[in-house]
């Protein structure tokens, strides 16, 4: 294969590029007869064969008469392309060789000249006009060879446009990831498509590590349907690690540059807002799509709709599995080396070897869980339906990430649900127990999110820390104003004990959602002194703390790298709700106070319980009655403590905007 | 109401039909010298890009071929066993 020059602006051979073109066109009126012959094939058997199966073998042969003349269109537009591209390589190569041969002229007219010139010069008394008429005939040689030098120049600038043009109009109609594949894809086998599932999943396993191998990857599974890739991914769960890999060849540029450009904007807001303008654009199986080739970009991003996240993080998932799955048998390798050596070091070794063996084990059963558990959820009905696998909307087990939607992804109102102290990746199956609690009777009304933005304070002697609050703070405002602007819900984001202080310095740090709910709260947030100080003062907030929670001991603490900024329960603009008792049905029954009550405002028989779905569907709430003011309006008998230990007390009500 | 009169030379020939074109769709021809790699890269690309469309066309005629002879199996079938039912039970009626 050559390859042109400055010199040699027309390289190529223009005679084997006619040849091709000869050939597409030829292939061309081929797929026009074979369109016309398929055709005259359906329509013989209209006479004699009518009927659903009739209908239906006629359709998918039109389907396929489509797809002919889709063909058909490409290698058209392809072949014009060859085809203006010879024509002009003709003309390059010819103006090229003139110009060469003017060149020539032109070097050996100035070489005769400069020879004149130097004879001239050798004389001893020279004639000065012909010496003038020499010096003049060098210096016009001299401007023709620089002329023609140009041209050359010229004509290689015109090669390098019509290079660009030419792979421009070829790329057209070839998807981005194929070109970005380089040859991978165009070595792949012509009848790829058409072999079995293990067939396929071994091409992808013998495909080399980097950028042009998952683009390979990413072409395969861009071309299969739904189930198709199911089957792929299940025979090839390596797969799904080249999916979560970012693409390095251009290729999802080419196919959403308005993605890309928003994803570059630096103010989160105006990010956000970005890509939810650049995939409003896109239907259901363009996302579905998006989310199957990228799911690394994806999974955990911002504004983009949290069906297209689900789908994403199940392949993030599927990915960390099969990583741990390598990284088991690389340790199990290891261990074995090891045995029989029984020096001090090796010892040390096999030790730390066993107790990371056991960490990836456990993770490994984890994200087996997330993939092949069945879960419950409301369908589109709003009926409560089990379905195999966690609908996650934020898995990123590096930076200790998770979020997952229990519910409807469509629900009018959407909850934002944070635990407190030693929340991690392990007991996020109790946070999720609780959110089914709050949408199990709400049906489609309700989603709620289990969150979790980072590493939580693991004991209770780091909870009074206020850095892991203000760590998730950004992380947290980012997603929760994404969901937000995505899915145009209601927002309601509820923080229990420590990540009531994460929601307090989240809206600090520009987090603006419908309304906030503090559970027991270790506080208004790191610093929070006023509801000025967070993004949106005006934000309905509530807040909820039983008498006798510990938790009370941490409130209104602040100071330094200690404490969680003020009392939620007592900052003016912030309603307190009444927790109540035990059993919101029964006058009689105790209330919830004490240290259980911390955790128990989630008991579903509780009046708080209430309170805190009622917040988040946007019903009706109790609020906290003073003891003090309760007895001065004598709305209780002032032998009691509080006032609803008081049979005959009823809590004031208010309607939650 | 259907109309199942779909015999079987019929599926057969349409059947063949879908085949020998199934057959002829492919494409497969090579590069020529651009005189540029990166024409080349593009060219080459496209070029399999294009037989890899064309060979997938390709089964999916093949496989247009196979249903219509298969639906006229079925519908022979169909036929034959209503037939042979029909026979059984004039051959009860006779009886009695």
């Amino acid at each position: 294969m050559s390859a042109w020059t400055p010199d040699d602006p027309g390289a190529g051979d223009p005679d084997a590029l006619e040849d091709l073109v000869l050939g597409l066109a030829h292939h061309l009126d081929t797929l026009t007869e074979i369109g016309q012959q398929i055709g005259a094939v359906a329509h013989r058997t209209e006479a004699t064969w009518t009927g659903q199966s009739a209908d239906a073998w006629r359709a998918s042969v039109a389907a396929r008469r489509a797809r002919i003349t889709a063909l058909e269109s490409q290698e058209r537009r392809g072949a014009e392309a060859i085809n203006t591209y010879l024509h002009t390589l003709y003309s390059i190569r010819t103006r090229a060789q003139n110009a060469h041969e003017d060149l020539a002229d032109a070097q050996r007219a100035l070489q005769r000249a400069e020879d004149a010139w130097h004879a001239i010069q050798r004389q001893d008394d020279p004639d000065q006009d012909d010496r003038r008429l020499a010096l003049l005939a060098v210096q016009r040689w001299e401007q023709e060879v620089l002329d023609h030098r140009a041209v050359l120049d010229r004509l290689g600038w015109e090669r390098q446009s019509l290079d660009d043009a030419m792979i421009a109009a070829l790329q057209a109609d070839v998807s981005p990831l194929w070109s970005g594949a380089g040859r991978l894809t165009s070595d792949a086998p012509v009848d790829l498509l058409a072999r079995s599932t293990p067939a396929m999943a071994e091409w992808v396993q013998t495909l080399p590590d980097g950028a042009p191998g998952d683009a390979a990857a990413r072409w395969l599974a861009e071309q299969l349907t739904a189930e198709q890739f199911e089957a792929l991914l299940a025979a090839c769960p390596r797969l799904a690690i080249r999916l979560m890999r970012t693409d390095t060849t251009g290729a999802l540029a080419a196919r959403y540059p308005q993605l890309v450009a928003a994803m570059r904007i630096r103010d989160t807001d105006q990010r956000i807002a970005a890509i939810v303008a650049a995939t409003a654009g896109l239907d259901a199986a363009e996302l579905a799509m998006l989310s199957r080739l990228h799911p690394g970009l994806v999974g955990n991003l911002d504004g983009m709709p949290l069906q297209t996240r689900i789908d994403a993080n199940r392949i993030a998932v599927i990915a960390a599995r099969t990583e741990a799955d390598d990284r088991i048998a690389a340790l199990l390798e290891l261990i074995e080396a090891g045995e029989g050596n029984h020096q001090t070091s090796a010892l040390r070794e096999r030790a730390e070897l066993l107790t990371e063996l056991s960490a990836v084990q456990v993770s490994r059963a984890w994200y087996d869980g997330l993939l092949t558990e069945k879960v419950d959820t409301i369908d589109a009905d709003g009926r409560p339906v089990i379905v195999t696998g966690h609908q996650l909307v934020l898995f990123d087990p590096a930076l200790g990430q998770f979020g997952e939607l229990v519910g409807h992804a469509g629900a009018p109102n959407v909850a934002v649900l944070l635990g407190g102290t030693g929340t991690e990746f392990g007991n996020m199956d109790k946070q999720r127990a609780r959110a089914w609690d709050l949408v199990t009777d709400n049906g489609k009304s309700l989603a709620v999110i289990t969150y979790l933005g980072g590493p939580m304070p693991p004991e209770l002697y780091q909870a009074p820390l206020s850095i892991y609050a203000t760590c998730i703070a950004p992380k947290l405002a980012s997603f929760a104003n994404g969901v937000r602007a995505v899915t145009g819900a209601t927002i309601t984001v509820a923080g229990h004990s420590y990540g009531g202080s994460v929601v307090g310095a989240a809206e600090a740090k520009g987090m603006v959602v419908d309304r906030i709910v503090h559970i027991e709260s270790a506080g208004a947030g790191p610093g929070v002194t006023s509801i000025q100080d967070y993004a949106a003062p005006d934000t309905p907030r509530y807040s909820m703390t039983a008498p006798g929670d510990f938790i009370e001991l941490t409130q209104g603490k602040n100071g330094g790298i200690l404490g969680h900024g003020a009392d939620p329960d007592r900052l003016a603009g912030i309603t307190r709700l009444e927790t109540g008792r035990t059993d919101r049905t029964d006058p009689t029954s105790p209330i919830l106070q004490g240290f259980d009550s911390h955790s128990k405002v989630f008991d579903t028989q509780t009046d708080a319980w209430q309170n805190i779905e009622q917040v988040m569907t946007g019903g009706q709430v109790s609020v906290w009655t003073d003891r003090r003011d309760a007895v001065a309006l004598g709305l209780m008998d002032p032998q009691y403590e509080h006032p609803m230990q008081d049979p005959a007390f009823t809590p004031a009500t208010r309607d939650v905007p | 109401m259907s109309d199942l009169r779909l015999d079987d030379a019929e599926a057969r020939s349409a059947q063949a039909e879908l085949h020998h074109w199934s057959a002829r769709v492919g494409l497969d021809l090579s590069a020529a010298d651009c005189g540029s790699p990166r024409v080349q890269t593009a060219l080459e690309s496209w070029l399999s890009w294009q037989a890899q469309a064309g060979r997938s066309l390709s089964a999916a005629l093949w496989t247009a071929g196979d249903e219509i002879r298969r639906s006229g199996e079925l519908i022979e079938d169909a036929d034959r066993r209503i037939a042979a039912a029909t026979r059984s039970t004039t051959g009860v009626e006779a009886a009695r």
